[in-house]
C-alpha cells in the first residue's frame, strides 16, 4: 500500500467515526416528528370516577377474566397491571378528594422496550401503538427497560407471553377506538391524534386554570408519551412517576450502539492499514 | 334513589298540582311566555340510546324539575330552548369539536356532577343503571376464542 492509499483509509475511517453520532441525531428527529400523527389517548382525571368501565372493557376486548367492577375493596391498595389486567383504576387519596387514575401502557413516543427487544416482538407502530408479537424469545429485557413498569410475563404459562395494553391495536385497525375510552362513561378518556389532543388538554387548563394542574403528562415525559394526563394535583400525588426526564429512553444508548459497528469494523480497518503500510516499508 | 322511586307515587299527585300552581303563579307575574310548561315535560324520560353493558336508565324527570330551580341548569342550549340533550351531544362525541361533549359524556357528566356537588343522588353505575349479564358476554367470548 503507498502512503496515498493509507491516508485515504485513515481519513474515510475518521469520517465514519464523526458522521455517526449525527446519523443517530437525524433518525431520532424524524422519529420525533411523527409523533404528530401517533394516536393518543388524553386522560382527564378530574372526571374519573372510579367505576372501572374501562377494566371491564378492557379485559372483554383481550379475552381475559372479568373482573368485578362493584367490588370497591380493589382501591384500599395502589394496584399494578397484570398478564390478566392490562388496565387497572387506582384510587389516590389528595387534598382535592379522591382522585382515580387509570394506569396502563403509556405508548411512549420512543418506547425503551422496542429499543431493548433483540427480536423485534415489541414495536412500535407507525400509527403510534407499541404491540407486542409472539416471536418473543421471552428474554424480559422489555420488562426492565420499562420506564413504568408494564410489561408483564406469564411466568406460570407453558406457553408465556408478554402481557400488556396493546392500544387495542385489532379494534384500531378495524377503524374503532380502544375499548376502555368507548366504555367510559365520563369521557375521561379521549380517544385521537396526538397533537390534537395536546391542544385540547391545553385548552382545558387555559379555560379552568384554578382547576388543574398546569402540566400534561407525557406530553414530554421520557420524549412523550401516547397517554396524556391533566390532573388536578400535582402528579407525583397520584402514583405518576415524575423523576423520569424528558429524554426518550433510547437515546441514552443510541450514540454507544451506532458507534459499535463502526468501531467493529473501522478498527480492524486502520490497524490492517498500518500493518500492510510497516509491511510494505520493510520490504 | 331506588327507594324514592317506589314511595314517590303516593305523593306525587300532591307534587305534580304544586308544581303547576307553582308555575301558573309564575307566569301571571312575569307575565312571559314560556316555550314549554314543565307540564308538559314528561314525567319519565328512558335514556336508552347507549347500553352495552347496563340497561336503560329511567330518568325521573318530574322529580328533577320539582327539585331544581330553573330548566335551563340542565337543558342549557344557547339558544334558550329547551330541546334534549341529544340535539346537541352527539354520538360518539366530535373530533372536530371536542369541547362540546359527546353524548354519553353529557348524559354522566351532567348527573354524576350535579349529584356529587350537592352531595344527593346516585352517583354509583348501578345506582341509575341495572347491570346486563355482563359476565354472559365474556364467557361467550372466551369459548369462540
Amino acid at each position: 500500500m503507498d502512503r496515498r492509499s493509507f491516508l485515504k483509509a485513515v481519513s474515510f475511517g475518521i469520517a465514519g467515526l464523526t458522521t455517526s453520532p449525527f446519523a443517530a441525531t437525524k433518525r431520532a428527529h424524524a422519529k420525533h416528528s411523527l409523533s404528530d400523527d401517533f394516536v393518543a389517548v388524553l386522560v382527564d382525571t378530574t372526571r374519573c370516577i372510579g367505576c372501572r368501565s374501562c377494566e371491564e372493557a378492557c379485559a372483554e376486548a383481550h379475552h381475559l377474566p372479568i373482573p368485578d367492577v362493584s367490588d370497591d375493596s380493589v382501591f384500599e391498595k395502589e394496584r399494578q397491571t397484570s398478564t390478566s389486567q392490562l388496565t387497572v383504576v387506582n384510587r389516590y387519596r389528595t387534598e382535592k378528594g379522591d382522585i382515580f387514575v387509570k394506569k396502563q401502557c403509556m405508548h411512549c413516543n420512543e418506547p425503551a422496550c422496542a429499543a431493548a427487544c433483540l427480536v423485534k416482538a415489541m414495536q412500535k407502530r407507525k400509527e403510534g401503538p407499541v404491540t407486542w408479537q409472539d416471536n418473543c424469545m421471552g428474554c424480559r429485557i422489555c420488562m426492565v427497560s420499562c420506564p413504568f413498569d408494564i410489561p408483564k410475563f406469564e411466568y406460570n404459562s407453558w406457553n408465556p407471553r408478554i402481557q400488556k395494553c396493546d392500544f387495542c391495536w385489532e379494534r384500531l385497525m378495524r377503524g374503532e377506538e380502544p375499548a376502555c375510552v368507548e366504555a367510559c362513561p365520563q369521557e375521561a378518556l379521549v380517544f385521537g391524534k396526538r397533537k390534537e389532543l395536546i391542544e385540547e388538554a391545553k385548552r382545558r387548563i387555559y379555560q379552568n386554570p384554578d382547576k388543574y394542574y398546569h402540566h400534561i403528562y407525557g406530553e414530554h415525559e421520557v420524549g412523550g408519551t401516547g397517554w396524556l394526563y391533566i390532573s388536578a394535583v400535582p402528579f407525583e400525588q397520584i402514583g405518576f412517576k415524575t423523576d423520569v426526564g424528558t429524554t426518550a429512553y433510547p437515546e441514552y444508548t443510541k450514540g454507544f450502539l451506532y458507534a459499535v459497528p463502526f468501531v467493529l469494523i473501522l478498527w480492524p480497518a486502520f490497524l490492517t492499514a498500518i500493518r500492510s503500510l510497516t509491511k510494505a516499508e520493510e520490504e | 334513589m331506588k327507594r324514592k322511586s317506589h314511595e314517590r307515587k303516593g305523593d306525587d299527585a300532591v307534587r305534580y298540582v304544586a308544581v303547576i300552581f307553582g308555575i301558573c303563579v309564575a307566569i301571571l307575574i312575569c307575565g312571559r311566555a314560556i316555550v314549554v310548561l314543565p307540564q308538559d315535560a314528561p314525567e319519565v324520560v328512558t335514556l336508552d340510546t347507549l347500553s352495552k353493558r347496563y340497561e336503560p336508565v329511567t330518568f325521573p324527570h318530574m322529580l328533577h324539575v320539582d327539585v331544581i330551580e330553573s330548566c335551563e341548569e340542565c337543558h342549557h342550549a344557547p339558544s334558550g330552548e329547551i330541546s334534549a340533550c341529544s340535539e346537541c351531544h352527539t354520538t360518539p362525541l366530535d373530533p372536530e369539536n371536542r369541547s362540546k361533549l359527546g353524548l354519553k359524556g353529557a348524559y354522566h357528566l351532567q348527573c354524576v356532577g350535579c349529584h356529587q356537588d350537592s352531595q344527593s343522588g346516585p352517583t354509583r353505575c348501578a345506582d341509575c343503571h341495572q347491570r346486563k349479564d355482563v359476565k354472559s358476554i365474556g364467557t361467550r367470548k372466551l369459548e369462540a376464542r
